[in-house]
């Protein structure tokens, strides 16, 4: 029997992003630490300023960190170098939220593919036709938009584009950043479809960033809760989905109506909406909407803690 | 305007509304015919381009000067709403139809405060005095869900939240008092938390006031939740009408069936397509008959030239294809 | 609501472009101004039988006439020629303005946008005093500074103009940088000078451009005018400021044809290009909503 423990691909130890507003300190990423696992697909989900999207663009240095460290394969990403970090940058790629503003509107797709390929000189000048009509069949996309310019293309397609230009360096590690968000319900399934079929094909972990929740249950195989900055829960996907144990995740996932008018279940409505990310409550960040608040939780900062099965719960009352 | 619950309070028939584009114009609601009855909340469900946007502009009146409407009638009670002067329809909107749109804080008027553009309705549609109307403003805010209404209404827009402003919209709306009103995606850019007490707030005014509700969105979890009764619309022609039960339980049109079998879904894994069809999103506006046969799987050289006509196959439930059977 | 765009065939495209051009009537009316000047310096010049600098003292100012359509100076040079070689010169020193503001002006705008900070405070803390002083007036010293000659006339009013550059592409550079693809070259590996100029400034170069049009029209006339008042070009070379200034003695003894025709061609010259200028902030800014 293999014994050997795997070394996780992406360690991230107690990463903090602020951002200053004079002298408001607006807090964007909280101290978060997670693992992910070569293959895994991680995802990240919350709301709209819980951090995450900030979270994975520190990730991968484009916006860089206030504190804390990334190891990508052992190597810690906020030490290096400009020049090392954009050599690594060759398997740290990004699929970006919006088509439209995503793709330079002044580069043919030819050019927008090819620049990543030249720029890491991955194959020379005979070959590089040859890679660019691979990744266009790898996401479906006819070898004759290779010519055609982002306004002449549908948002599908642009999405397709923004997915091959991720890929084509052939990267080890991909941040997905709402890849659906902006198609179309029946249009979702495929975008999933191609991208479980490209992890493997490609052998690519990812990290899964979005608010829909039900495209993070179709692709991820782990899932972390994100609130105010923070990681409020994470554990395998259908652990997370079927037993939510943190209560802004319970609320999350009533939330969410599902297509099926005989399913009727008891919806959590939260109190109010969520605070300013400049007045982030103290103690846990949540407990000024928690039904279920005690008196420790204004005080202290509950810790993610192991409740079983790799189901990691940051709430005193477990 | 007072309706019993079961009169017809809306009835759109073989609407035809056709758009310039490159040489010719494109038909972008083709033979569009469904109804509203009185208390129900109405789901009007499709994609980008089916049209379902187009529609509430119609109705309102709203359609913009490129667009041409080449046949059909909006019934509204006794009236064709597209025979109406602009006169008379700006007495029908707001009165008797009132809508509110997707970009909640660009339709309330950034110089003016919320409390005071609630109140404004009331003294022009219900012609309240200046001091009444700020109170019922305050009261309607609060059944709005909105705390310390009466502190609230002192701010301004962009004080408020996206949640917090389409609150106040619909706050507005619902002072007319209308028979009739349209959500055109309500929540678009909301957070789903929020989302879900928008969609409850909208059930409870329903309940209270016993209007109509059209509900435009792309969300069947949000239809299924929240509706009554279900128009499904794809590349501006209506393929089936049905309750909610009746559409979920029996999907009787491809397009319908295909819709609900590749959903998303947050209450369990589903499973992934084995052909990538995907990229076939050229919508197919030129095709003579039902615009879905491009990609039906029963499609029939009859699909591609003759429109089907609109069937009875079930009680309430309207399919319009050829071979649904 | 979205129809898909097919692609869009050439016959398509040739008749938006028409259509553009009859809407934009402004645009071809100065398009055609500067069409019949350029075309009349250069094929004039080849017809015209006269010699620029050729003195005739006999035939000194003599009115228009068929033999001189625009008269004779008081050296007895044809005006027509001299008219059409000034012409060339003003041409020449425009086009040389308008490049070389453009680029130091989008280069150094390009780069203060992007990085911000220190860099940006200097770049616009010294922008704004050049443009504290008219741009003519700052062109006058820069021209008594350096000397009259024609390199050092398109130095210096290439120097008045060149903060519109800078302060154009910095904005529009400030705001392009935060958009999606700024982040997507630097996430696929580019540096920062190549997101600088090879990914941002392609897009933000069309409100330069269109000042470039519109500093086509001003250079004549801040050269013209540099000449009249004897800071720019000297005579004998024939620029049209110079003709002015030469003419302008004898206006009042009734010799009219001396200055009022190079005076009218400046005139025309400068507001061709700013009917191309002005039609094309209008097009452009059009095609942005």
């Amino acid at each position: 029997m293999n014994t050997t423990v795997q070394e996780p691909l992406l360690r991230v130890d107690e990463l903090v992003k602020t951002f200053r507003e004079g002298p408001l300190v607006l807090r964007a990423v909280n101290d978060i630490s997670f693992e992910v696992f070569p293959g895994e697909t991680v995802g990240l989900v919350g709301e709209s300023g819980c951090g995450k999207t900030t979270a994975a663009r520190s990730i991968l240095r484009l916006t860089e960190p206030t504190s804390g460290h990334v190891y990508f394969e052992g190597t810690d990403l906020t030490e290096l170098s400009s020049r090392k970090m954009r050599a690594q940058r060759r398997h740290l790629q990004m699929v970006f939220q919006d088509p439209d503003t995503s793709l330079n509107p002044r580069f043919s797709v030819r050019r927008t593919l090819a620049e990543p390929v030249q720029l890491h000189r991955l194959v020379d000048k005979e070959n590089l036709q040859e890679r660019l009509l691979e990744t266009m069949s790898r996401v479906n996309l006819d070898p004759e938009f290779l010519g055609r310019y982002p306004h002449q293309l549908s948002e599908g397609q642009k999405q397709r584009v923004g997915v091959a230009r991720a890929i084509i360096t052939e990267p080890k590690f991909v941040a997905l950043d709402e890849p659906t968000s902006s198609l179309d319900m029946s249009v979702r399934v495929h975008m999933i479809a191609l991208l479980l079929r490209l992890q493997e094909e490609l052998g690519m972990t990812y990290i899964f960033i979005s608010h829909d929740l039900s495209a993070v249950r179709a692709l991820c195989n782990r899932v972390m809760v994100m609130y105010l900055g923070r990681i409020v829960e994470s554990g395998p996907t259908n652990e997370i989905f079927d037993r939510p144990l943190h209560h802004y995740t319970r609320a999350l996932l009533s939330a969410i109506p599902i297509p099926d008018p005989t399913a009727r279940r008891q919806r959590i409505l939260l109190k109010g909406e969520p605070p300013s990310l400049f007045e982030v409550p103290k103690g846990c960040a949540f407990h000024e909407r928690c039904p279920d608040a005690q008196t420790g939780c204004p005080e202290t900062r509950p810790i993610l803690r192991d409740v079983g099965g790799g189901h990691l719960v940051a709430c005193d009352r477990f | 305007m007072n309706v019993a619950e079961r009169d017809t309070l809306l009835r759109i028939e073989g609407l035809n509304v056709s758009f310039p584009s490159g040489d010719g114009r494109v038909t972008i609601l083709d033979n569009v015919s469904f109804e509203v009855l009185g208390n129900e909340i109405v789901g009007l469900v499709g994609e980008s381009g089916s049209g379902k946007t187009m529609i509430s502009l119609t109705i309102m009146g709203f359609l913009p000067r490129s667009g041409r409407i080449e046949g059909g009638e909006v019934w509204f009670g006794p009236h064709n709403l597209l025979e109406h002067t602009e006169e008379e329809m700006s007495r029908v909107r707001g009165r008797q139809i009132a809508m509110i749109f997707q970009s909640t804080r660009t339709a309330l008027n950034p110089l003016m405060r919320v409390g005071d553009q609630v109140a404004r309705v009331y003294r022009i549609q219900r012609g309240l005095g200046p001091g009444q109307a700020k109170s019922e403003a305050v009261k309607a805010l609060t059944r709005m869900g909105i705390p310390n209404a009466e502190q609230r209404a002192r701010a301004y827009p962009h004080q408020l939240s996206k949640g917090m402003c389409q609150r106040v919209l619909i706050a507005m709306m619902v002072a007319c008092e209308p028979a009739l009103l349209i959500a055109d995606e309500p929540t678009t850019g909301l957070d789903v938390t929020i989302q879900a007490q928008i969609f409850e707030l909208i059930k409870d005014v329903q309940q209270a006031t016993e209007a109509s509700i059209l509900l435009i969105t792309h969300d069947l979890g949000v239809v299924a939740e929240t509706c009554h009764r279900v128009v499904v619309m794809h590349a501006g022609q209506v393929a089936e009408t049905a309750t909610v039960e009746s559409l979920f339980a029996k999907p009787l049109h491809p397009y319908t069936h295909r819709l609900l079998h590749s959903v998303l879904r947050v209450d369990k894994t589903v499973e992934m397509p084995k052909v990538d069809a995907g990229l076939s999103e050229e919508v197919a506006y030129s095709v003579a008959g039902c615009r879905f046969a491009p990609r039906c799987p029963r499609a029939t050289s009859r699909c591609w030239d003759e429109q089907p006509s609109r069937e009875l196959a079930g009680p309430e439930h309207w399919v319009s294809c050829h071979n649904w059977k | 609501m979205s129809i898909h765009p097919s692609t869009v065939s050439a016959a398509q495209r040739l008749r938006a472009l028409l259509r553009l051009l009859r809407a934009h009537r402004m645009l071809a009316a100065g398009i055609l101004i500067l069409a019949v000047v350029i075309l009349a310096s250069t094929v004039g010049v080849v017809l015209v039988p006269y010699e620029p600098l050729k003195v005739a003292a006999e035939i000194k100012l003599e009115a228009p006439s068929l033999a001189h359509p625009m008269g004779t100076d008081n050296y007895g040079r044809d005006m027509l020629v001299r008219v059409l070689y000034g012409i060339r010169l003003d041409l020449r020193i425009s086009f040389l303005v308008a490049f070389t503001a453009f680029l130091v002006g989008t280069l150094v705008g390009a780069f203060s946008g992007y990085y911000g900070g220190r860099v940006d405070d200097v770049v616009m803390r010294i922008t704004d005093v050049m443009q504290a002083f008219p741009s003519f007036v700052l062109a006058m010293a820069i021209t008594a500074m350096l000397g009259n000659t024609i390199p050092n006339v398109v130095i210096a009013i290439a120097i008045s103009y060149i903060p519109f550059f800078i302060r154009l592409t910095r904005g529009e550079v400030l705001s392009a940088r935060e958009l999606g693809y700024a982040e997507a070259a630097r996430c696929v590996g580019n540096p920062e000078w190549r997101i600088m100029y090879l990914h941002l400034l392609p897009n933000c170069l069309t409100p330069a451009l269109v000042q470039a049009t519109l500093c086509l029209g001003w250079a004549i006339l801040d050269a013209s005018g540099l000449a009249f008042l004897g800071l720019g070009i000297r005579p004998p070379t024939p620029e049209l400021g110079v003709l002015v200034g030469e003419g302008a003695l004898f206006i009042i003894s009734g010799k009219w044809w001396t200055s009022v025709f190079p005076g009218a061609v400046i005139v025309l010259m400068a507001f061709g290009f700013n009917l191309i200028g002005d039609s094309l902030r209008d097009i452009t800014a059009q095609e942005e909503r």
